[in-house]
């Protein structure tokens, strides 16, 4: 990717809101998505990302707030005018026509000579190796081949921004893994810019350059996965990013220190601490936290042993659940009685009230 | 369990009756149709087609057939066309006073012909509107739009709303996207509907009889004809005619349902269907 090429927004939110009757479902939206990027918009069932991708195809306009579309805006203009295209959650082949049809639909308005139309077919089911399956009918294609003829669909129309929305979850576990696979194969391919909707933390993790986390319609944070992951702006996020998830233990600020009774210690951080007696919460992800055979504050309640990293689930005195990462040799087992010791430098400070996160 | 063999000869007793109470009647047509006697009764007397001859140089039959065929051609045409227009706004959108809404256009199921025949008469003849075969399609139209309805309300319910928008966002028109997806999607519902709609326009008497002017429908001429007891072989004949066209209309039906339903990846035997 080119660095003149990834500086110019082709898609900018404005503000957007949309109502449904008394409902929001999203409460002023925001975001420059650049060209070429593989931007995901991430976040829980009901929190506006479906709705905000309908509303970049055009089948929904926003009830207040401007979407621009490389530099027009896209207020009144339809779906099919728009150079955008869509794949769905349920793939929406159409089921009376062959595979070839399905794929060439959108070829039809264009009336290109028949040579050069098979070819621009057969060239897209290449690509979403389904090469020779033309004739099929698409009815009698399994699910992940349907997903497939979704994408080549999309592909012969040579879109500035595919949009996928929640393509993968109907797919069983194994597909899944190879058909996101395929789509981050396919972004470096095309270079298209990809706007990706799901609420699997580990798609927009490992396909997108940029994620947008959504909470109730409103956008809780912007930017790579990594510094998502890393340097999160609140709890939501914190507990959001990750698998599995940060462990968040309620703590206080004391002396100058945070005192984290779960923990029976008191820790310093490298943060500006709020005033005295302020009730924060201290974010430790699995990984930054190592078993001590010596403590006694944590009992093993259960170990989940993948192999090469465990997961240990303990519960302190306080009742505090925290799950630990192992990768040594000697792992711990159900039963063990087990102090904590953290890494202080990668503990996050979240402000308990306001979930917000204290730097 | 020990029940289980008597209890299935009771089933099968009363399946044969039923059956014979259904189909004996049918059955009589075809065999009076070639009996050669103008006495509808057994012992039969000998073997003819000379009824089914009269058929054909009874002019004034032909008349009454070719109205039937208007009528119900047109009646299926309007009424699956208008029902199809319900069934979608039904499925597809929320307004206001819905369920009432949809509820009255349904009620002519339920309300007995009768009532509706009457009515119809008196409010045309305060519109003093001549009685034609434009009053008949008018009162069929009114009884059949609510089976197009219930027949094209499970063909837009198995219609995934996606795939109209899939049209769409690929470039397509909202008439392209009718044409290419939604039209060939519910061809199988429309099919039913007419043939459903025809049907019961092509027998249907009351209506046809109260809205009727000089220009009679078949069951009409067929109700004039039963006070002549010489001409009842006649309608025999043209009641077994009637009846092939029925068996004719349904298999030819259910073939194109088939077909549609495997083209679509569906179990065509365990669809819902005409048969």
């Amino acid at each position: 990717m080119t660095a003149a090429k990834a500086e110019k927004p082709i898609i900018t939110l404005d503000g957007v809101t949309r109502s449904f009757g008394s409902v929001q479902a999203l409460r002023g939206v925001s975001a420059e998505i650049r060209e070429g990027e593989f931007f995901s918009l991430l976040g829980p069932s009901g929190c506006g990302k479906t709705t905000l991708l309908r509303m970049i195809a055009g089948f929904d306009e926003p009830t207040t707030g401007t979407i621009t579309l490389d530099g027009k805006p896209m207020a009144g203009i339809a779906a099919n005018h728009r150079p955008t295209n869509m794949v769905f959650q349920s793939y929406a082949i159409f089921p009376h026509l062959s595979v070839a049809d399905n794929v060439g639909y959108g070829l039809k308005k264009k009336r290109l000579p028949k040579a050069e139309y098979d070819r621009e077919v057969e060239e897209a089911l290449k690509m979403v190796s389904l090469g020779g399956y033309g004739p099929r009918a698409a009815h009698t294609l399994s699910g992940g081949q349907r997903q497939r003829v979704a994408i080549g669909r999309a592909i012969v129309r040579e879109p500035q921004v595919f949009l996928f929305d929640e393509p993968l979850s109907n797919l069983d576990a194994e597909l899944r893994v190879e058909m996101r696979v395929e789509i981050a194969r396919l972004h470096k391919e095309i270079g298209a810019t990809m706007i990706y909707v799901t609420h699997d933390q580990v798609e927009a993790m490992t396909l997108a350059d940029k994620i947008v986390v959504l909470r109730g319609g409103v956008i809780e944070q912007v930017g790579a996965p990594m510094d998502l992951y890393r340097d999160p702006d609140n709890k939501f996020v914190a507990g959001f990013i990750g698998s599995p998830a940060m462990n968040f233990l309620s703590a206080v600020v004391k002396d100058g220190l945070v005192d984290v009774p779960g923990l029976e210690t008191s820790v310093d951080l490298p943060v500006t601490l709020p005033a005295e007696g302020t009730a924060v919460e201290i974010g430790l992800r699995p990984e930054h936290l190592t078993l001590d055979p010596r403590g006694t504050t944590h009992r093993i309640e259960m170990t989940e042993s993948l192999g090469g990293v465990s997961y240990a689930y303990l519960k302190g005195t306080s009742g505090e659940k925290i799950v630990v990462e192992e990768r040594c040799e000697i792992r711990s087992t159900e039963g063990d009685t087990v102090g904590l010791i953290l890494d202080a430098a990668s503990a996050r400070l979240f402000d308990a009230a306001s979930e917000t996160r204290i730097r | 369990m020990a029940k289980g063999p008597k209890k299935l000869d009771w089933l099968r007793g009363y399946a044969s009756i039923y059956m014979v109470f259904l189909y004996a009647p049918v059955i009589l047509l075809p065999i009076f149709a070639f009996n050669n006697s103008t006495v509808i009764a057994f012992p039969l007397k000998g073997f003819t087609t000379e009824w089914f001859s009269s058929l054909m140089d009874n002019s004034a039959l032909h008349d009454a057939l070719g109205n039937s065929m208007i009528v119900a051609v047109s009646t299926a045409m309007i009424s699956t066309l208008l029902g199809a227009f319900a069934a979608r706004a039904g499925v597809r959108y929320r307004f206001p006073a819905k369920r009432g809404i949809m509820g009255l256009i349904l009620l002519p199921l339920v309300l007995p012909e009768i009532i509706i025949a009457v009515s119809l008469l008196v409010l045309l003849m305060r519109l003093g509107m001549s009685l034609s075969l434009w009053t008949v399609i008018a009162g069929h139209v009114l009884v059949c739009v609510p089976f197009s309805i219930a027949v094209l309300n499970s063909a837009f319910a198995g219609l995934d709303q996606s795939l109209e928008e899939a049209s769409f966002d690929l470039g397509e028109t909202s008439w392209g996207t009718f044409k290419r997806v939604t039209f060939p999607l519910i061809l199988p519902g429309v099919i039913s509907s007419l043939l459903i709609t025809f049907t019961i326009s092509l027998d249907e008497f009351i209506i046809a009889f109260f809205l009727t002017g000089t220009d009679v429908t078949l069951p009409v001429y067929i109700w004039s004809q039963l006070r002549f007891p010489a001409k009842l072989p006649g309608v025999m004949a043209l009641g077994t005619l009637l009846l092939l066209l029925s068996i004719t209309l349904l298999i030819v039906a259910e073939f194109f349902r088939r077909r549609s339903a495997q083209r679509r990846g569906l179990d065509a035997s365990t669809t819902e269907g005409l048969i």
